[in-house]
C-alpha cells in the first residue's frame, strides 16, 4: 500500500482558543500504487485540509499517515523535506509559480531542493514541458503567460522528481472549461504514464468518473461514492 | 537552475521593493556612522588643537601669584638637558584709535629666543624689539590692526608683592605700554597659545621678556616656565625643580644686618609666609622671628607723633602690655619710663577695608638711638614708603594725611629713614598684626658659621618649594586627556540623531517585513516542494542581506554629505555651541567599517528574525499568505504592561497634584513616559477588539477601521514610531528657553542683577564705598557685589573640553542671600537660608560649594554630593562638596565658594575680579555707560545678565535645534514609512478595490475610506505621542515664568498633522492612479 491513512482528526480553533470546527473525524483511506482516488464534497468540508495532511504541509491532532509503510507522523526536518522533495508533487488551484523565473527555472526549482543533478532533471524538464505543450514558452515569465500555460508548467514542476505520489487540489478551478478539460486530461494521461498515483480534489463529477475511485468527503470522514 | 541564479533573479526581478529596503539601510547608516564620524572628527580636532595651543611645549611650571628668578629656567634646563623658557605670563587690553575699540581680557606673554625653542619655532619670538608685539590673527581681526600699526596696551601691573597686602600702594594697578605690530601670527606661529583646556582661542600678544620686565620692575623675576619635555615625566621635572630652586625664587633674600655676625631674611612680599616661616625658624642658627608696622600715630600727653614704623622685640626683652621706644619718640612726645601711650593703626581688611585700631602700652624703657633702636633696616621694603625721598613723598595704600607731617618728622626721615620708633613683644605684635600674607616681616640669625651659602644649602634641603604653591602641569597630557574625555559629540549625536536612527531602523525593518511578507507564498510553494528551510533562508538572507550590504556602502556616500551638512552647520549657523573654527571632518575608516558594520548588522539580524518566524509558520498558513497572529501569551503581557503603566501614570500624576508642593518635572516626565507606553500598547489591544467584533452596519469609517486592524502588526508600528516622535519633538519644543524675556527678579537666574562684570585687572577696593564710587566718577545708585576668582577652567557649556577643576569664585554668601534658585539640593544645604550654607565647616580639609546643576551634571560629570578636589596655594590638597545645584543661573562655568574659605585656601589672592552689579534696569544704558568709563582702565568686560544667560541658552537651544531638525527628519521618516505602508495595503487590496468599483462604489468614496484609515493612524499615533508629551511637560506650561508658548506648541503638532496628511493625500493618489479593473479580477 503507496498511503495508508488510519483515524485521523483534524480542527480548527479560534483565536481565543475555543473550538471553532472539527473538519476531520477519524478519517481514513488508502491509496495503492499508481491508483488515481478522486476526492469530491461540498465546499468546506476539509478536502484542501486532507490534501495539507498527506503532503505534510499540516499536522493531524489525532491518527496516522503511513507512506510506502513508513509512518510519517514522526518525520522532520530533512526527511520530511526529502518527502516533499522526492515521494509526492503537489499541484495547487493556482499555479504559484516564481514571477521572477522563467518556466524552465520554476519547473526546475525542486531540483535545488535534494541535490539532484540538473542535466538528468534538464531532459526531464524538456521531456515533460513537451508533453504538456508549453516547452517553446520555456524561457517566459509566468507574468506573459496565460492562466492555463502556468498550470500546464505547474503540473510539471511537481512531476519533475518523478514523485509516487501526485496530489492535486482543484488543479482546473482557476482554468475555464476548455483548459480545464485540457489539463486534467493531461493530468490522467500523465498519471498512467509515468504510473504515479494520483489523489486529486475536484468539484467535477466528470472528472471525478475518469478516476479510479471516488470518494465523497462528508462530516469528517470519507464514503466510496458509487 | 543554480541558487545563485535563483538569488540573482530574485533581486534583479524585485528590484523596486529591494531600492527601497536599500534606502532604508543607507539611510540608518548614513546616520549611524554619521554621528560616529562627527564624534571623530571633533575629538580628532580638539586633539589637534592642544599642537596649536602648545607647539612643542610639554609641560608648564608656575606659583599662583609669585615670582621667580629667570635663571631657575637655565638651571633646570641644564639639569634636564630640555628646552626651558621663562615667560611673563600677564593679562590686559588692547587699546587702538585713541580708546575708539577696546578689547580685554588679553593674553600678554613675555617671551624671548627660549620660547621660539620651547615652542618650535624659529626665530619668531627671538627678534621682537622693545617697541614692538606680535599679535594673534584674532585679536588683530577684532581690533582691525595690520603690521605696522600701533596699538597700546594697558597691562594689569605685576607685582612681587602682594597687591592686597597691608600699606603696598594701588595707586598703579595696570601699566602702560605703546607698540607697534611686528607680525600677525597665525595658528601655527602659536597664535591659539593658551594654558586652558578650551577650544576658544585666546587673544594673545607676544612682547620682548626684557621690555615687559621694565616696564613692571620686576628685576628679572618671571611668573611661569615653559618646557618642552616630551618624554620627560612630571615628577622628574618636580625632582629638578627642588633639586635647583635658590632662595631669590621664594623672593627671599639675605642681607647682614647693621650688627656684627648677623643676617637678616626678608622677603619680595613683605611679608613671611607662613609655611616658610616655620622652616626658617628651625635651623641651627639662632633666629630672631621680627615684625614691623607701620601706624597713623603714637599719641601720649595729647601729644601725637605720626606715621611710624613700630617693631619687635623678643618677648623675653618686653612684656605682652609694654614697649621699648628710642629717645627720639621720647623727646618727641615728653614720655618717660612707666608712661601710657597709646597707638593707633590701621587694619586692612578684605577689598581694603580700613579699620582704625588703637591699643595701649607702658613705656618699659628708653634707648638710645643706636643700634636696634636706629635701624631703617628693619623697615621692610615697601616700594612708595620706605624708598621716598621724603615723607610727603610717601605712596602707601592707606590714606596719609600730608598735613599731619611736622617738619621735624621730616628730619627724622632725612636721618633715621624709617627706623621702627617704638618696639612691642613679638607675640603682641603677633596678636595685632598678623595677616593672612604672613606674621612675620624677617628673621634674623646670629653665628659665626653663618653664609649665605651654607644657609641656601641648608634650607633647601629641607624646605619642600611645592608648599609655596609651585606647580608642575602637564599641559599637553592634560590637553590630550580633556579633548578626550570632553564632550562626546558621536555619542552626543547618537543622542541627538537617536530618533532619527530609529525612525530609520524602524522603516528599515518595516521595509524587510513587507520584502519577507510579499513573499510568503513563495516560501510556502518553496516548502511544499520539499526546498528546506535552511535553503530558503540562505536564499533570501543572501538576496536581501546583499541589499543591505549595498545599501549600506550606498549609505557611506550619505553620510559623507550627511557630515558635510553637520559640520556646515557646526561651523555656520551652529557655532555658538563649538566656538572655534578648527573644527574639521575626519573621516576614520575604522568609524565607517564601524557604522556600516553595525547597520548592516542591524538589517541582517531583523531579516534574520523576520525569515526565520515565518519559516516556522505551518506551511498550511503560509500557502494562504497569512502571516499569523500573535501568541495569547504575548496579548496577556501586553494588557498587564498596559493597565499597569497607566496606573502608575496616574498614581504619579495624583501624587503629584496632592502634595501641596511644586510640581516636581522629573516626576511628570516620568508619568508621560508611561502614558506614551500604556496608550501605544492599549490602541494594539483596542485594534485587537475591533478585528474581532461584529456588526451588521457597514460604513466607510467602518471598513476603514476594520482595514487598518488588518495588519495590526503594521499599523501598531507606524502609530508607535509617530507617536514617540512626536513626544519627543514636543517635548523638545517645549524645553526651548527664551532667555531675552528672562525677567531680572531674584529667584531667575540673574539673581537679580543688572550686570555681570568682569575685570582683567582686579579691583583691589570696595566699590560700594561712596569715595571709591566718587574716585570712579560714578554716581548712580548702582550696588556691587565684589566676587573674588581663582584661575580655572571655564566648565561652562561654552568649553567642549572635560573639566575637572572649574574656575572658584569667593563671594561673601550674604550678598547672595535669597537669590537665584535651587534645581537640586543636599542635607547641607540649608533650605531657608542655602546661600548661608557656605559657612559650614566640615571634617576634613573639606569645604562646600555650589554650581549650576547643568554644569554639575553635564560638565563635571558629577551629581550633588560630589566633592572636587584642588590644590590651594600653599600647595595642601582641599575638597569642595557640591552641596547645591542652581537653576540655570548667570554663574554657569564657575563654582562657587565663601569669601572666608576662598581667602583661608588663596591668601594672597588681590581684590575682585567678578562684580555683580545690581541698579535701576530703567537706567541700565547710563548704568553701563558709567562704569564703561569709571572702570575703563581695568579691562571692564560689562555683560547684561539676560544677555550673558541668553548666550548660555543659545547653546542648549542650539542642542535643542539639533534634535528638532533630526527629530523633524525622523517624523518625515516615519511619515514616509506610513506613505509605504499605505502603498503596500493599495497594493495587497487591489482585487478588493477593483471589486468594489466592479460593484459601483465611487473611487473617491474608495479614495476617503483610505485617507480616513491612514489619517486614523496618524492622528492617532500623533494624538497619544502629544497627549503623553503635554502631560511630561505640564510643570513647565503651568509654571507662571513658562517659557514654554502653548501655540507654538499647538502649532507644532498641527505642522506635524498637515505633514502627515499631504504625504497621506500623495501616496493615496499615487496608489490609486492606476485603474485596470478587468485585469485585476481576471487575477482573481
Amino acid at each position: 500500500m503507496l498511503l495508508q491513512i488510519d483515524n485521523i482528526d483534524k480542527s480548527f480553533y479560534l483565536k481565543d482558543g475555543r473550538l471553532a470546527r472539527k473538519v476531520l473525524n477519524a478519517l481514513s483511506m488508502q491509496v495503492s500504487e499508481g491508483e488515481s482516488v478522486a476526492i469530491v464534497g461540498p465546499s468546506g468540508s476539509g478536502k484542501t485540509t486532507l490534501l495539507n495532511l498527506i503532503a505534510l504541509l499540516d499536522k493531524p491532532d489525532a491518527g496516522e499517515i503511513n507512506f510506502s509503510g513508513v509512518s510519517l507522523s514522526g518525520l522532520s526536518g530533512k526527511k520530511l523535506d526529502e518527502y516533499r522533495n522526492q515521494s509526492i508533487g503537489i499541484v495547487f488551484q493556482l499555479h504559484h509559480l516564481m514571477p521572477q523565473l522563467s518556466l524552465l527555472e520554476n519547473v526546475l526549482l525542486p531540483t535545488l531542493g535534494a541535490g539532484n543533478k540538473n542535466v538528468d532533471k534538464l531532459s526531464r524538464a524538456k521531456e515533460l514541458l513537451q508533453r504538456v505543450g508549453v516547452w517553446d514558452q520555456r524561457h517566459q515569465k509566468p507574468g506573459e503567460l496565460s492562466g492555463g500555460e502556468c498550470q500546464r508548467a505547474a503540473v510539471v514542476r511537481a512531476l519533475i522528481s518523478q514523485p509516487d505520489l501526485l496530489l492535486a487540489d482543484e488543479p482546473t478551478g482557476a482554468l475555464d472549461e476548455e483548459n480545464a478539460g485540457k489539463l486534467s486530461d493531461l493530468l490522467l494521461e500523465i498519471h498512467k504514464e509515468q504510473g504515479t498515483a494520483l489523489i486529486m480534489v475536484t468539484h467535477s463529477a466528470e472528472l471525478a468518473a475518469k478516476m479510479d475511485r471516488r470518494l465523497v468527503l462528508r462530516n469528517g470522514q470519507l464514503e466510496e461514492s458509487k | 537552475m543554480s541558487r545563485i541564479k535563483l538569488i540573482l533573479k530574485s533581486f534583479v526581478y524585485y528590484w523596486r521593493k529591494n531600492l527601497a529596503v536599500g534606502i532604508g539601510v543607507a539611510v540608518s547608516t548614513a546616520i549611524l556612522t554619521g554621528a560616529l564620524v562627527v564624534g571623530d572628527s571633533m575629538q580628532y580636532s580638539l586633539q589637534r588643537l592642544v599642537d596649536l595651543r602648545l607647539g612643542e611645549m610639554t609641560h608648564t611650571l608656575n606659583a599662583g601669584d609669585r615670582f621667580f628668578t629667570r635663571q631657575l629656567a637655565f638651571r633646570m634646563e641644564k639639569d634636564l638637558d630640555v628646552s626651558v623658557a621663562p615667560v611673563l605670563l600677564l593679562e590686559g587690553s588692547a587699546v587702538v584709535d585713541g580708546g575708539q575699540k577696546r578689547l580685554p581680557k588679553v593674553q600678554v606673554l613675555g617671551v624671548n629666543d627660549q620660547t621660539d625653542k620651547v615652542f618650535g619655532l624659529e626665530n619668531w619670538f627671538a627678534d621682537i624689539s622693545d617697541d614692538e608685539v606680535i599679535i594673534s590673527e584674532n585679536l588683530a581681526k577684532r581690533l582691525d590692526l595690520k603690521i605696522g600699526e600701533p596699538v597700546l596696551f594697558r597691562i594689569r601691573k605685576a607685582s612681587l608683592i602682594p597687591l592686597n597686602a597691608p600699606f603696598v600702594s594701588d595707586e598703579e594697578i595696570s601699566m602702560s605700554l605703546r607698540l607697534t605690530v611686528k607680525a600677525i601670527a597665525d595658528q601655527n606661529q602659536m597664535a591659539r597659545f593658551s594654558l586652558h583646556n578650551s577650544q576658544t582661542a585666546p587673544f594673545n600678544a607676544f612682547i620682548s621678556l626684557t621690555r615687559l620686565d621694565r616696564l613692571m620692575e620686576l628685576n628679572g623675576q618671571v611668573n611661569t616656565l615653559l618646557i618642552a619635555g616630551s618624554g620627560i615625566e612630571t615628577e622628574q621635572i618636580e625632582e629638578s625643580l627642588q633639586n635647583t630652586w635658590e632662595l631669590g625664587d621664594l623672593g627671599l633674600k639675605i642681607k647682614e644686618t647693621l650688627n656684627e655676625q648677623e643676617w637678616e631674611i626678608t622677603s619680595d612680599r613683605v611679608f613671611l609666609d607662613d609655611v616658610l616661616v616655620d622652616q626658617l625658624l628651625n635651623t641651627q642658627w639662632s633666629a630672631e622671628p621680627i615684625v614691623s608696622y607701620f601706624v597713623n600715630k603714637i599719641e601720649a600727653n595729647n601729644v601725637t607723633t605720626p606715621y611710624s614704623f613700630l617693631s619687635t622685640l623678643p618677648d623675653a626683652e618686653c612684656g605682652r602690655e609694654e614697649l621699648v621706644i628710642n629717645k627720639w619718640l621720647a623727646d618727641d612726645l615728653k614720655v618717660d619710663v612707666g608712661d601710657s601711650l597709646t597707638i593707633t593703626y590701621y587694619e586692612v581688611g578684605p577689598l581694603r577695608r580700613l579699620t582704625v585700631k588703637d591699643v595701649s602700652f607702658s613705656i618699659k624703657s628708653i634707648e638710645a638711638m643706636k643700634g636696634r633702636f636706629a635701624d631703617p633696616s628693619l623697615t621692610p621694603d615697601l616700594p612708595g614708603l620706605s624708598d621716598a625721598g621724603n615723607c610727603r613723598d610717601w605712596e602707601t595704600g592707606v590714606p596719609i594725611d600730608l598735613e599731619s607731617i611736622r617738619d621735624k618728622d621730616e628730619d627724622y626721615w632725612d636721618e633715621w629713614k624709617g627706623s621702627p620708633k617704638a618696639f612691642v613683644a613679638l607675640s603682641t605684635a603677633n596678636e595685632l598684626w598678623s595677616n593672612r600674607f604672613g606674621s612675620l616681616t624677617a628673621v634674623r640669625y646670629k653665628g659665626p658659621d653663618f653664609s649665605e651659602k651654607t644657609f641656601q644649602d641648608q634650607f633647601s634641603k629641607d624646605f619642600q618649594i611645592r608648599k609655596l604653591g609651585f606647580v608642575v602641569l602637564d599641559a599637553r597630557e592634560s590637553g590630550q586627556r580633556a579633548a578626550l574625555e570632553g564632550v562626546d559629540f558621536g555619542e552626543l549625536f547618537l543622542g541627538l540623531s537617536f530618533f532619527v536612527l530609529l525612525a530609520g531602523v524602524i522603516l528599515s525593518l518595516l521595509l524587510y517585513n513587507l520584502t519577507i511578507q510579499s513573499r510568503v507564498e513563495q516560501i510556502g510553494v518553496m516548502r511544499s516542494i520539499g526546498l528546506t528551510k535552511s535553503f530558503i533562508r540562505g536564499s533570501l538572507l543572501a538576496e536581501i542581506g546583499l541589499i543591505s550590504i549595498v545599501g549600506g556602502l550606498l549609505g557611506l556616500l550619505l553620510t559623507w554629505a550627511y557630515n558635510e551638512l553637520i559640520f556646515a552647520g557646526l561651523n555656520g549657523i551652529w557655532q555658538g555651541i563649538i566656538r572655534t573654527d578648527v573644527i574639521s571632518l575626519r573621516l576614520n575608516p575604522g568609524t565607517l567599517a564601524t557604522g556600516y558594520g553595525i547597520s548592516v548588522l542591524i538589517g541582517i539580524t531583523g531579516l534574520f528574525f523576520a525569515v526565520n518566524t515565518l519559516l516556522n509558520k505551518q506551511l498550511a498558513q503560509l500557502k494562504k499568505g497569512g502571516f499569523g497572529s500573535r501568541t495569547k501569551g504575548f496579548k496577556n503581557l501586553e494588557t498587564y504592561v498596559a493597565i499597569l503603566s497607566g496606573i502608575i501614570a496616574i498614581m504619579i500624576l495624583m501624587w503629584q497634584v496632592l502634595q501641596n508642593k511644586s510640581y516636581d518635572p522629573t516626576s511628570f516626565f516620568m508619568a508621560g513616559g508611561l502614558l506614551l507606553l500604556s496608550l501605544s500598547l492599549s490602541t494594539d489591544l483596542l485594534f485587537y477588539h475591533l478585528d474581532k467584533s461584529a456588526s451588521n452596519k457597514t460604513s466607510n469609517w467602518r471598513l476603514a477601521w476594520k482595514n487598518a486592524v488588518r495588519n495590526r502588526g503594521r499599523s501598531f508600528s507606524i502609530i508607535l514610531l509617530l507617536a514617540l516622535g512626536t513626544f519627543l519633538i514636543v517635548t523638545v519644543g517645549a524645553n526651548r528657553k527664551n532667555p531675552f524675556g528672562t525677567e531680572i527678579s531674584k529667584e531667575s537666574g540673574t539673581g537679580g542683577f543688572l550686570f555681570f562684570a568682569e575685570t582683567t585687572v582686579p579691583v583691589l577696593q570696595d566699590l560700594n564705598d561712596q569715595e571709591t564710587q566718587s574716585s570712579y566718577s560714578m554716581d548712580q545708585s548702582t550696588e556691587f557685589v565684589q566676587i573674588r576668582v581663582a584661575d580655572g577652567d571655564d566648565a561652562s557649556c561654552l568649553n567642549l573640553h572635560a573639566v575637572s577643576h572649574p574656575r572658584l569664585l569667593g563671594v561673601d554668601p550674604e550678598f547672595l542671600s535669597g537669590r537665584f534658585s535651587f534645581a537640586t539640593k543636599t542635607p547641607y544645604l540649608d533650605e531657608e537660608n542655602p546661600w548661608g550654607s557656605l559657612d559650614q565647616e566640615f571634617e576634613g580639609n573639606i569645604i562646600p560649594g555650589i554650581a549650576d546643576q547643568t554644569i554639575i551634571q553635564w560638565s563635571l560629570m558629577k551629581s550633588v554630593g560630589d566633592t572636587l578636589w584642588y590644590t590651594d596655594q600653599l600647595g595642601e590638597e582641599y575638597g569642595i562638596v557640591l552641596i547645591g545645584g542652581l537653576v540655570s543661573s548667570i554663574f554657569q562655568g564657575n563654582l562657587i565658594i565663601s569669601e572666608d574659605n576662598f581667602i583661608k585656601h588663596y591668601p594672597s589672592s588681590s581684590g575682585s575680579g567678578i562684580f555683580l552689579v545690581e541698579g535701576d534696569p530703567a537706567i541700565q544704558g547710563e548704568i553701563a555707560e558709567e562704569l564703561n568709563s569709571g572702570l575703563r582702565d581695568f579691562g571692564l568686560n560689562l555683560q547684561f545678565t539676560p544677555e550673558r544667560l541668553a548666550e548660555f541658552s543659545s547653546v542648549e537651544n542650539t542642542y535643542l535645534s539639533i534634535f528638532l531638525l533630526l527629530g523633524a527628519l525622523g517624523l518625515l521618516i516615519g511619515t514616509l514609512g506610513l506613505g509605504i505602508v499605505l502603498a503596500r495595503s493599495v497594493q495587497e487590496r487591489q482585487q478588493e478595490i477593483a471589486l468594489q468599483r466592479a460593484i459601483g462604489i465611487p473611487r473617491h468614496k474608495i479614495f476617503t475610506g483610505i485617507l480616513i484609515e491612514f489619517s486614523g493612524l496618524m492622528i492617532l499615533g500623533i494624538l497619544i505621542g502629544s497627549i503623553s508629551a503635554i502631560t511630561a511637560v505640564f510643570p513647565g506650561l503651568i509654571s507662571p515664568g513658562s517659557e514654554v508658548q502653548v501655540t507654538s506648541l499647538i502649532g507644532l503638532i498641527a505642522l506635524i498633522i498637515l505633514n502627515g496628511l499631504i504625504w497621506i493625500s500623495i501616496f493615496a493618489s499615487f496608489s490609486m492612479r492606476k485603474e485596470n479593473l478587468a485585469l485585476v479580477l481576471k487575477s482573481e
